[in-house]
């Protein structure tokens, strides 16, 4: 698969602030890729330097195989771009806002871009808003206006700068469901705090912080084989039945809850539930009073990952 | 997108100003009409200020009331251009606008260029729209004295070889006084240039005020009250200016040249100030 985001140490340095450390990212063409970080981590930054906003002190950046430097206006006529606090002409109408963006990327007869701009308007929603002034949006409507002027070029690659900050549950489940539906047509990279949206609709993951990515991948690969399962015991030793727990080959840890459960975590759902119990058997006087299963979620693994350091 | 795809094409070129005419478009919006007819209505009342009190006097008094009108009238130009210009672009790149716009596929120099070329359209309207509407008023004066003005004395002066007008006391021919507002627009321009530059260069808007006003403030100094600005520079134009109004032999050549000089040089520097501007 061809990539359409590839950094190679990248770096950038804010005086004394080191924002980037030599980020290596790569996101596969066609992918849904969620960008994930702390505060500070470094994820506007990336994208400030993929979007030519920035220059990086070290390193290097592609987009689909072109130099951002020397290909600047080629490359961006095949993104759009959604930044965080988007500001767009305040006094212009949102009907306005969307024909300048689609006559920066599109050419062809008139009634062709206002079609574009049409469909636009009703895909995000803002039909009732069409003739409002931008200073007039509310920050929902804001955003879908902002994700509208990113799509409306057509762009092979979509990156969206937390693009469901400050929104409601309500405006949250519409972005999502705008990026599920572009999904099919453009590779898109956004950079978001929500976990659980980006669980929902990435198929692939960067996790940075402090400047560095510290994993990237499938989402599968980290969330597909793994499993929790969260077990209560009554009787017996329990912390000895644990110990030849943790020593068989498919367990990755064991861990006492405050619960009094045991939460195991598995590296093979097959295995761990083919033999959690046969393990668990063998002891004297020892019951299982629940056993259920747990997804791993993004969440664990984000805290694995970058522990304690987000300061959302 | 449902559009069919042959009716819209994606825009391949590499236009080194690729964006610029988008942009004039919108720049245009912000000037016209609310920007210009403020100033516009701004010279004028300051000429209504300056002409009404000497309407009593029965004897010439052009040349007073041009030299009035015309340092008041510069003075009030260069601070609204100031005024108006200073958030130009600092005030986009902190709004964040300007970030927005470069990350499409417009040249970073199509937004100076634009804004800078919207700009002088604007001044351009302004100034000959002003001095327009002021010169049959100066012509009734410098015919009749200043007592009232009079409507007809345009239709009398428009009935007349334009040759003849220079006959009337002091009043500067179609000619010179075209000249005279063509040197004010570049002065002008001057200043757009400026404040581009001082907009791409520093961060603060505050910073790019001040130092604007402060701009205005050698310029008049030295080239309204003292009259000692050298020839070839922006100051030389307003020097020029009222060396015309006071009926004197001035030369625009010079100082407009200089003016256009620096003008290209401040808008070189802006582009290339913004160009290298990181917008975050």
């Amino acid at each position: 698969m061809s990539t359409a985001i590839e950094t190679r140490g990248l770096r950038k340095r804010f005086r004394r602030v080191e924002a980037l450390r030599g980020a290596d990212i790569e996101v596969p063409e066609g992918s849904v890729c969620g960008f994930l970080g702390p505060n500070g981590a470094g994820k506007s930054t990336t994208m400030e330097i993929l979007m030519g906003l920035i220059r990086p002190s070290g390193g290097w950046a592609s987009i689909f195989g072109s130099d951002l430097g020397s290909d600047g206006l080629d490359v961006r006529s095949r993104i759009g771009y959604l930044p965080q606090d988007a500001s767009f002409f305040p006094r212009a109408r949102v009907r306005d806002v969307l024909r300048f963006v689609a006559r920066r990327y599109l050419t062809g007869a008139r009634s062709a871009i206002e079609d574009r701009v049409d469909e636009t308007i009703e895909m995000v929603g803002l039909e009732t808003l069409a003739d409002r002034r931008v200073k007039a949006l509310s920050g929902g409507e804001r955003q879908r206006l902002g994700i509208g002027q990113a799509v409306i070029g057509g762009p092979d690659l979509l990156i969206l700068d937390e693009p469901s900050v400050g929104l409601d549950p309500e405006g949250r489940r519409q972005v999502l469901d705008l990026l599920e539906r572009f999904r099919e047509e453009m590779t898109i990279f956004y950079s978001s705090h929500v976990l659980d949206d980006v669980e929902r609709v990435a198929d692939h993951i960067v996790v940075i912080d402090r400047g560095v990515i510290v994993e990237q991948g499938p989402m599968e690969r980290y969330l597909g084989g793994r499993v929790t399962h969260r077990i209560a015991l009554d009787g017996g030793d329990a912390r000895a039945a644990m110990e030849r727990i943790e020593r068989e080959s498919w367990v990755n840890g064991v861990r006492a809850m405050r619960t009094g459960e045991w939460e195991i975590e598995s590296t093979d759902r097959q295995a761990a539930e083919k033999n959690l119990l046969r393990v668990l058997a063998v002891t004297d006087s020892l019951r299982v009073v629940s056993l259920r299963p747990m997804q791993r979620s993004l969440e664990d693994l984000y805290v694995d990952l970058v522990g304690g350091t987000n300061e959302d | 997108m449902k559009t069919e795809a042959a009716a819209l094409e994606r825009i391949e070129r590499r236009d080194p100003l690729r964006g610029f005419g988008g942009l004039l478009g919108v720049e245009l919006r912000v000037w016209f009409p609310w920007r210009v007819l403020f100033l516009i209505a701004a010279g004028l009342v300051v000429f209504a200020l300056i002409y009404l009190p000497w309407r009593g006097f029965e004897v010439n008094q052009l040349g007073p009331l041009m030299i009035g009108f015309l340092a008041f009238w510069i003075a009030i130009l260069l601070v609204s251009s100031v005024a108006l210009t200073e958030g130009a672009v600092l005030g986009e790149i902190e709004r964040g606008t300007a970030s927005w716009l470069v990350a499409m596929p417009i040249a970073r120099p199509a937004v100076i260029l634009a804004k800078f070329a919207a700009g002088a359209v604007g001044l351009a309207v302004t100034v000959f729209a002003t001095g327009g509407a002021v010169y049959p008023v100066l012509a009734d004066a410098a015919k009749r004295g200043i007592t009232e003005f009079r409507a007809e004395a345009v239709f009398e002066l428009a009935s007349q070889p334009i040759g003849q007008w220079g006959a009337y006391t002091r009043l500067p021919s179609w000619g010179i006084y075209i000249a005279m507002l063509l040197s004010l627009w570049t002065l002008l321009l001057f200043f757009a240039a400026l404040m581009m530059l001082l907009g791409s260069v520093v961060r603060s808007r505050t910073a790019v005020f001040g130092l604007g006003l402060v701009a205005a403030g050698v310029i008049l100094a030295t080239g309204v009250l003292v009259g000692s600005a050298a020839p070839a520079s922006p100051a030389g134009i307003a020097r020029a200016v009222i060396d015309i109004a006071q009926g004197k032999e001035a030369a625009l050549i010079t100082p407009v040249i200089g003016t256009l000089l620096a003008t290209a040089v401040a808008l070189a520097l802006a582009v290339w100030a913004f160009n290298r501007r990181e917008l975050t």
